[in-house]
């Protein structure tokens, strides 16, 4: 089990880092795909994963800051806390079945527009 | 308005997916006027309230698995520092469209998973 998430953290990383394209969308397919979690383990361990790499970027990031607008962060964070709750509240609550539909559609999206770009 | 609203949203589809808020916040404030820097500045800086509270929920219905999380974060840290430094060698716009077509795949093999 180690190796494999050895493997998918590595791919995952590297492809972020190289592509620009974010963790949650690696990780998630490889973690159901090849390792068997449930639709919802695979993206609750992901979600764990994304706020330590996420706390890492913000870090690296407040050195070379790109002037914001506090009030607009500020007003987008508290929309972001919000729909953030009840949007992993509603994960838990619809069957697996939905959700790991949903988040192929939402693959097969951010598929074509890399595709695209 | 706009703001709280595209918040919501871009926070709702991380919490609800698990995936990080970049391909969500980065067209949402493109199209709100923003420039792409500050647009990817914003959807960084979102990944910390997104992934923070989807993460207390998901615990709480215990979907985070914790065995070996930390060999995965370590893994992704070095993955991403190397992915990085190689962009400017490989050829990222060859790269960009196989990976956008597996992703295609994946979808399909996701949908169609039992």
């Amino acid at each position: 089990m180690v190796k494999k998430l050895l493997i998918i953290g590595s791919v995952a990383g590297f492809l972020s880092g190289l592509l620009g394209i974010g963790g949650g969308s690696i990780t998630v397919p490889a973690m159901v795909l090849w390792m068997n979690y449930s639709q919802k383990e695979a993206q609750g361990t992901s979600i764990f994963l994304m706020l330590f790499l996420g706390i890492i970027g913000f870090v690296s990031y407040s050195f070379h800051a790109v002037k914001l607008d506090f009030g607009i962060v500020s007003i987008l964070t508290i929309g972001c806390l919000l729909g953030a709750f009840i949007g992993s509240m509603v994960a838990q609550k619809i069957d697996t079945s939905s959700l790991k539909k949903f988040f192929a559609l939402y693959i097969c999206f951010a598929g074509i527009k890399i595709f695209l770009i | 308005m706009i703001f709280l609203t595209a918040g919501i949203f871009g926070g709702f589809i991380s919490g609800l997916l698990g995936v990080g808020t970049a391909a969500i916040y980065v067209p949402l404030m493109l199209y709100l006027g923003f420039g792409q820097l500050y647009a990817q500045s914003i959807a960084l800086i979102m990944i910390v309230p997104a992934s923070l509270i989807s993460v207390i929920v998901y615990y709480k219905y215990g979907a985070v698995k914790f065995g070996g999380i930390f060999v995965l974060l370590l893994a992704a840290v070095v993955g991403s520092l190397i992915g990085s430094h190689l962009a400017s060698i490989l050829p990222v716009i060859v790269l960009r469209k196989l990976f956008g077509i597996s992703m295609v795949y994946i979808a399909y093999k996701i949908w169609t998973k039992k």
